[in-house]
């Protein structure tokens, strides 16, 4: 991402116009933030100015205390209204920051789906989640604290400035000159922290794939001793990342010190020109005037000048880990699937989920339930992986009639999956025609089994209503009948509530497939992808399962299986075979196009 | 056993760095309170001496020392500040690393049923999130209201020379503050930031499992159903951070409110002070100014433990993922054959025998009874249908599963002596064993890096001779990196069938003396199948080989058939 040549300067402004835009958004919440925060600092004017009076009473006056009693009821009420004010900034805050990052996740939820299965699969979910949970939530302190405060360390100075001057205007030159040096070295500190922040991002996303990864492959490594091997991977990338982590804070914290360092200075120089000059030390200029009230009030302002600045150093690391985190949201939310477009939108979707039977009913008798016309598929890196391939699978003739099978047959790596994954809209082809009902694959709910059966920690009524949010008891029950499964479900202590661990590790390879298929049957969808069903199954168990799609077709499911095993031919009302991947290579583009069989 | 303990432990590993650093903070907040109170006692101190010569009186006023102090601080100040900012950072990251190792190398002693029951993105979330939490401990739980405690000790100390009474007063405040900030926000938090993590960790396997549904949850069009599951849950864990949003802002503000009565309180009663004359003007600015400053010492508490019980549950969480570190030690280290013994052994046994094993997981029986005699260089195939407990076979003869009854032995040569599997060292033995697991585990790097798990120093050529013989070969010259090809997560970008091949070419760059074979070519097409099963099964002669499958056609030729 971040080694991405291009153009670092138009990614940057990328990020920071995205990061603006959602700044907008939320400009009531921020701008009650900046609002409360610029009445703190009158407030805390007001304390300082009447803690200065009253030692001036006390000392110079010599008025007794009681006298004063007033004086500190309103210093009193000051500091409640000061607690006040804080709390009240600090909320303003937070609610743009959660408003903020609860729209922005909706936004990653939308680009994932869009995007689909085959265009992530080169992602880790565990990487995908790191950057829906912690990436996103590193927003929160930007936009919640350090966007408010970026007016207030201009706002809060000039407040203070304005009285300062009015005061003694050669202390007030004391801090307007060291004030605009700060924001120079800061940003010249900032800068490389920025760039380092983004690094940071780029190495905590991978090492927590790299985990997730190590550790579900562990008894894999256990097996080749790699263990000890793995363990030192991990140590080194925790040592990257401590070591980068320095680097960043080393830079980062150096920006702090030059503010540290202004302000001490400052606050320093005007305490002793306000001693030389109430002394009558310094003969020109303002300083004869000062009076222990102005010169107390001075000094005491002298901190709360650089206070909103200090503040914002403190929260400058906020900004880089926002602007790092949305360096790799902004990739995300603006990839492109490769080809022309994964998926139809979703609210297209719902509108035709509902429609959809009558609608597959009305086209069915004048169109093909399958229509390939040239299909090539191509992937960046791996070349033609498909094609061209024609194909005609006519639909039945009426909806109660039995279904259409087609089974798709070649040794691995012909393209089997990538044909299944084109007829299921998750992409499109390169080149050519594939149409489903004569509408683009992915227009109609379909079931997708793959050739692991997903299946997900949580019970087997979770499992089974996967594809089915409303099925209910009975209908899992009789779904579970159907494929063979009651015997084993009836063995289960909480029957459907049950829980099955993730990969499905409790079940076995056929028993996760048929949980699956169980699935399918509770969904109203009548057309079935199946990617090698029979991998994990023995021979009955195959035979079985061709009995059940048989069943299938018989009540109206239309089938297209990619498998091997020419057990599944008996099915077949169309059989296709695709030829050998090693045809399509590169250098030889033409290839030996086979014609379907 | 408090669950932080093992965590202060591990503190005390670094005792020196920790004591050093809490030193540089306490010199830091010294610096802050010295130089505003300074530059307050000078001011008022020219602004009296102005005002007696004015009236005539002849008073002297050292103003360089007073300067030169300023100025000390001011420089100090920046100088420590800096300092120990690094300095704490460095040795909190040094921590960070020593715990991350330690947990990982607990973890990968686990045995494969117990890493089954724990879902693995949640072991993530423990590796990284739990101990990133962890680094509370020092940074921001301990040192922070220790050295708030420490400065405001010795201002209450300097205080109590000028008057005791504002002393009191400020002791009590402060004491109540420290214990609100601290105590208070812990009590107040506890619960609402440990549901936090819980939440959270929740939605983070749920969301990795709604990924990787993403293509069913697509082509049955229930994806908008199952996004706004996740949109909704979302919603509930932002309303909860919320409330403790809420809870940390208005603790600031109390923080800030205590603060500010403390100086208020002080400067009234030294105010009297002074004009009893038991204390001078400059005096009754400096110490409500110092007062002032320690306001940085305080700010930070009321938001680190508010977030206690987070902190608090990512240490229960990783004690809970340590303690399983103990479970698997099936191997005590006096029941082991010494090692010389152990090699003798390998070397020469002449059957591997199970005998009447009994296996029960989660009250399931997996295996009774089960008896076999495996003679050396001999291959068996075991044929049975799914969920017969081949798989289970196959993990107790790599020892990574015990038998609830019955023994696995190896005898010697002579036939004099029976040796159990458990008393070989399990490193030595899976040096001996090439095994193919049902599941194909790839991982996310490169077809080279994958490959070499079995044999780190292979050169390329090697790499390519076993791809040839499971016929990958031509394919992977066909991708654009060849072997550094990156594999994408569980190899998703390789096919079924290419990924099982690239297992089989792992088992056969190993080249292990045993060989346990968990249905080798499942997800392989017939055609290719037919091409590597006669290179197989010549690979296999002189090898002791456990074969497992559905039928004989899907299986190398065995010397012996057997149907569980």
């Amino acid at each position: 991402m971040s080694s991405d040549p291009l153009d670092e300067k138009a990614r940057k402004s990328r990020n920071r116009q995205w990061l603006n835009q959602l700044a907008t958004g939320e400009k009531k919440a921020l701008n009650s933030a900046r609002l409360f925060g610029g009445l703190l600092t009158l407030t805390i004017i007001g304390q300082m100015a009447l803690i200065a009076w009253l030692v001036d009473q006390l000392v110079v006056a010599k008025q007794s205390l009681s006298t004063l009693s007033s004086g500190f009821i309103a210093l009193l009420a000051l500091m409640l209204l000061r607690a006040l004010l804080q709390g009240l900034q600090e909320q303003a805050g937070n609610r743009a920051g959660n408003r903020l990052r609860l729209n922005v996740r909706r936004q990653l939820l939308a680009k994932t789906a869009e995007l689909g299965p085959v265009h992530l699969s080169g992602d880790s979910p565990a990487a995908l989640s790191s950057q829906w949970l912690e990436q996103v939530d590193s927003l929160q302190a930007y936009f919640a604290r350090f966007v408010p405060q970026m007016t207030l360390s201009w706002l809060s100075p000039l407040l203070i400035l304005v009285l300062v001057l009015y005061l003694d205007w050669l202390a007030a030159i004391f801090l307007l000159i060291s004030a605009p040096l700060i924001p120079l070295f800061m940003a010249l500190v900032g800068w490389g922290a920025e760039r380092l922040n983004q690094q940071h991002f780029v190495l905590l996303k991978r090492l927590s794939g790299n985990f997730l990864d190590r550790i579900r492959g562990l008894s894999t490594l256990q097996l080749f001793g790699q263990t000890d091997n793995a363990c030192n991977e991990v140590v080194s990338a925790t040592e990257g990342y401590r070591r980068l982590n320095m680097k960043t804070l080393r830079v980062a914290f150096l920006s702090s010190a030059v503010l540290e360092f202004f302000a001490s200075v400052a606050i320093a120089a005007v305490a002793i020109y306000i001693g030389f000059g109430l002394l009558g030390y310094i003969d020109w200029g303002p300083a004869e005037e000062l009076t222990l009230f102005s010169g107390l009030l001075i000094l005491l302002l002298a901190p709360e000048f650089f206070q909103p600045l200090r503040t914002l150093a403190q929260q400058y690391h906020d900004r880089a880990a926002a602007l790092g985190a949305a360096d790799s949201l902004v990739d995300l939310l603006q990839r492109q699937p490769s080809q022309t477009q994964a998926h139809p939108q979703q609210t297209q979707h719902q509108t035709q989920h509902q429609t959809a039977p009558e609608s597959a009913a009305e086209v069915s008798s004048s169109e093909a339930l399958i229509e390939l016309h040239q299909a090539c598929l191509s992937y960046p890196g791996r070349g033609q992986v498909l094609g061209p391939v024609s194909l005609s699978l006519p639909a039945s003739a009426t909806p109660q009639a039995p279904g259409q099978a087609l089974v798709i047959t070649g040794r691995t790596g012909s393209g089997k999956s990538s044909l299944l994954h084109l007829l299921a809209g998750f992409i499109q082809p390169t080149q050519g025609q594939i149409c489903i009902r004569g509408a683009k694959p992915g227009t109609e709910p379909l079931i997708w089994m793959q050739q692991q059966a997903f299946i997900f920690q949580g019970s087997w009524a979770e499992n089974l209503q996967l594809a089915a949010p409303d099925a209910s008891q009975e209908q899992m029950q009789q779904a579970i009948q159907q494929v063979g499964l009651a015997t084993l479900l009836a063995q289960q202590p909480q029957g459907l509530d049950s829980p099955l661990l993730e990969g499905g590790k409790n079940l076995s390879g056929g028993q996760a497939q048929r949980l699956a298929l169980a699935r399918a049957l509770l969904s109203p969808s009548r057309l079935l992808l199946l990617d090698e069903p029979s991998a994990s199954l023995d021979q009955d168990a195959t035979a079985e399962l061709i009995a059940l799609l048989h069943t299938l077709r018989q009540q109206g499911c239309s089938l297209i299986i990619a498998s091997h095993d020419p057990a599944f031919l008996t099915l077949a009302d169309e059989h296709l075979v695709l030829p050998d991947a090693t045809v399509y290579s590169s250098d030889n583009p033409q290839g030996d196009c086979h014609a379907p069989a | 056993m408090h669950p932080l303990k093992p965590w202060l432990a591990l503190l005390k590993q670094e005792a020196p760095r920790l004591w050093m650093g809490g030193v540089l903070l306490l010199l830091t907040l010294l610096s802050a309170l010295g130089l505003l109170g300074l530059s307050g006692w000078f001011i008022t101190a020219t602004g009296v001496t102005a005002l007696a010569w004015a009236a005539g009186t002849a008073v002297t006023l050292d103003i360089y020392t007073p300067g030169g102090g300023i100025r000390f601080f001011a420089l100090a100040r920046t100088v420590t500040r800096y300092l120990e900012r690094v300095y704490n950072h460095d040795t909190v990251l040094r921590l960070l690393a020593r715990l991350r190792q330690q947990l990982f190398a607990g973890m990968t002693r686990t045995d494969p049923m117990t890493l089954a029951r724990w879902r693995a993105s949640q072991w993530v979330n423990r590796l990284i999130t739990d101990v990133e939490t962890l680094d509370n401990l020092y940074l921001r739980l301990l040192a922070p209201p220790l050295v708030a405690a420490a400065v405001s000790v010795l201002l209450v100390a300097v205080l109590a020379i000028f008057s005791p009474a504002a002393a009191l007063l400020a002791g009590l405040v402060l004491l109540l503050l420290l214990v609100c900030a601290t105590f208070g926000m812990a009590l107040a938090g506890r619960n609402l930031s440990a549901r936090l993590a819980a939440l959270q960790e929740q939605e983070r396997s749920q969301l990795i499992e709604h990924l990787q549904a993403l293509g069913e949850l697509q082509a049955s069009h229930s994806l908008p159903t199952h996004q706004q599951q996740r949109l909704a849950a979302q919603e509930q864990l932002i309303r909860n951070q919320a409330r403790l949003q809420q809870l940390i802002a208005w603790g600031q503000s109390l923080q800030t409110l205590l603060l500010q009565l403390v100086v208020a309180g002080v400067l009234v009663l030294l105010a009297a002070a002074y004009q009893q004359d038991a204390i001078s003007a400059p005096v009754l600015v400096m110490l409500p100014l110092a007062i002032m400053a320690l306001q940085e010492a305080y700010q930070a508490l009321p938001m680190a433990f508010a977030n206690w019980g987070g902190t608090l549950a990512a240490a229960t969480r990783l004690n809970r993922a340590t303690g399983l570190q103990q479970q698997p030690e099936h191997q005590s280290d006096a029941a082991l054959l010494p090692s010389a013994q152990s090699q003798s052994l390998l070397q020469n046994w002449r059957t591997l025998e199970f005998s009447r094993i009994c296996l029960s997981y989660q009250q399931q029986t997996v295996l009774d009874d089960f008896s076999l005699t495996l003679n050396r260089g001999e291959s068996v195939a075991i044929l049975a249908a799914s969920g017969t407990g081949k798989s289970t076979l196959a993990a107790l003869m790599a020892g990574q599963l015990q038998p609830s009854q019955g023994r696995i032995t190896l005898q010697s040569a002579d036939q004099t002596e029976t040796f159990n599997l458990t008393q070989l060292p399990d490193s030595l033995w899976l040096q001996q064993l090439g095994y193919l697991t049902q599941q194909t585990d790839l991982f996310a790097t490169s077809i080279a890096e994958n490959l070499r798990l079995a044999k780190p120093d292979a050169r390329d050529d090697e790499l390519w001779q076993v791809l040839e013989q499971v016929e990958l070969a031509n394919e992977v010259r066909h991708f654009e990196d060849q072997l550094e090809t990156w594999v994408g997560e569980t190899g998703r970008q390789l096919s079924g069938g290419q990924a099982r091949r690239l297992a089989i070419a792992r088992i056969l760059l190993k080249d292990a003396p045993l060989v346990i074979l968990d249905e080798p070519f499942r997800g392989v097409d017939q055609t290719t199948r037919e091409t590597i099963r006669p290179r197989l099964e010549q690979w296999l002669q002189g090898r002791t080989a456990l074969l497992l499958g559905h039928q004989q056609d899907q299986l190398p030729k065995a010397d012996r058939n057997l149907s569980l």
